[in-house]
């Protein structure tokens, strides 16, 4: 398992990033994109609204993605340095891009 | 003559895999895996299953609808058991990436995670208990340099029938997850 101040930085990075990423999607894709590093969502008007949050869960050392009545829990992979969810092996932005797109009924690479 | 040209050169390419000896085998760049979006599941039933294909990173697989002819195709069949209906495999759409062996046009491709689905009916006179659904998958895997030849592997998921609804349950959300 990762130190807790090496998961917290890991998943900073990673919360900066995907901000980024997200927040220039959103003025494509007409969402709303609020939170920094402690929690971050997603919020959708249209077509129906809904509100996606990833937050990290640091005791356990998980990314948690809650959408679409799910929870998709994100684990560190060493080998894949990177959030890995182990069912399906995507990283977190995999797992945005399938939720984001499943939601909007379009296309969407985070 | 263009196309016969292609055609061949990637021909050229399949065969040295002296060029990719250092790579793994077509079998460990894909690993596919079934689930089903409900077990137990119930007479009268419609529910999913979800073939995830796992990609080992830096390399591709050709997607469904494949650039040009000579590709391989990824190709999912299913050997349909009594009591069960089906009617075709969802696959998602590929990403267009380029290639050294193929600069002028990009290869529609599938790469890291793949899920394809297959909608499924339980019909009301499928067989109680535990039941095969049986698939195979046809792949070309393919680094940046060059393409194994294509691969067949069986995958397959057991689905528990059970006569009432109330004991059906649904399974693995993160696969699954309702709008």
């Amino acid at each position: 398992m990762l130190a807790e101040h090496d998961f917290q930085k890991k998943a900073d990075a990673l919360f900066e990033d995907l901000k980024k990423r997200l927040l220039n999607l959103g003025d494509e894709h007409d969402f709303d994109v609020e939170g920094e590093s402690g929690k971050l969502e997603v919020i959708f008007e249209e077509p129906e609204p809904a509100r996606f949050v990833i937050s990290p869960n640091t005791p356990i050392r998980e990314i948690w993605v809650s959408a679409l009545s799910t929870s998709f829990k994100l684990a560190w992979s060493e080998p894949r340095n990177a959030f890995i969810l182990e069912k399906t092996g995507e990283d977190l932005y995999g797992v945005m891009s399938r939720v984001i797109s499943q939601h909007l009924g379009t296309q969407v690479t985070v | 003559m263009k196309y016969f040209l292609t055609a061949l050169f990637v021909a050229l390419l399949v065969s040295p895999l002296a060029a990719i000896s250092q790579t793994p085998s077509a079998n460990d760049i894909v690993a596919p895996t079934a689930f089903a979006s409900n077990e137990p599941v119930a007479r009268g039933m419609a529910i999913q299953v979800a073939v995830v294909l796992k990609i080992r990173p830096g390399f591709h697989i050709n997607a469904r609808e494949v650039t040009y002819e000579y590709l391989i195709p990824t190709d999912l069949r299913i050997n349909v058991p009594a009591g069960f209906k089906f009617e075709s495999v969802i696959y998602p759409k590929g990403t267009i990436k380029t290639f050294p062996f193929s600069k002028d046009k990009g290869l529609n491709v599938y790469t890291d995670t793949v899920i394809l689905r297959l909608p499924l009916t339980v019909l009301k006179d499928a067989p109680l208990g535990p039941q095969h659904i049986a698939m195979k998958l046809r792949y070309q895997a393919c680094n940046d340099e060059a393409c194994f030849p294509p691969k067949t592997r069986d995958v397959e998921v057991t689905l528990t029938v059970v006569a009432a609804a109330a004991e059906a349950k649904s399974a693995n959300p993160e696969l699954f997850p309702k709008k």
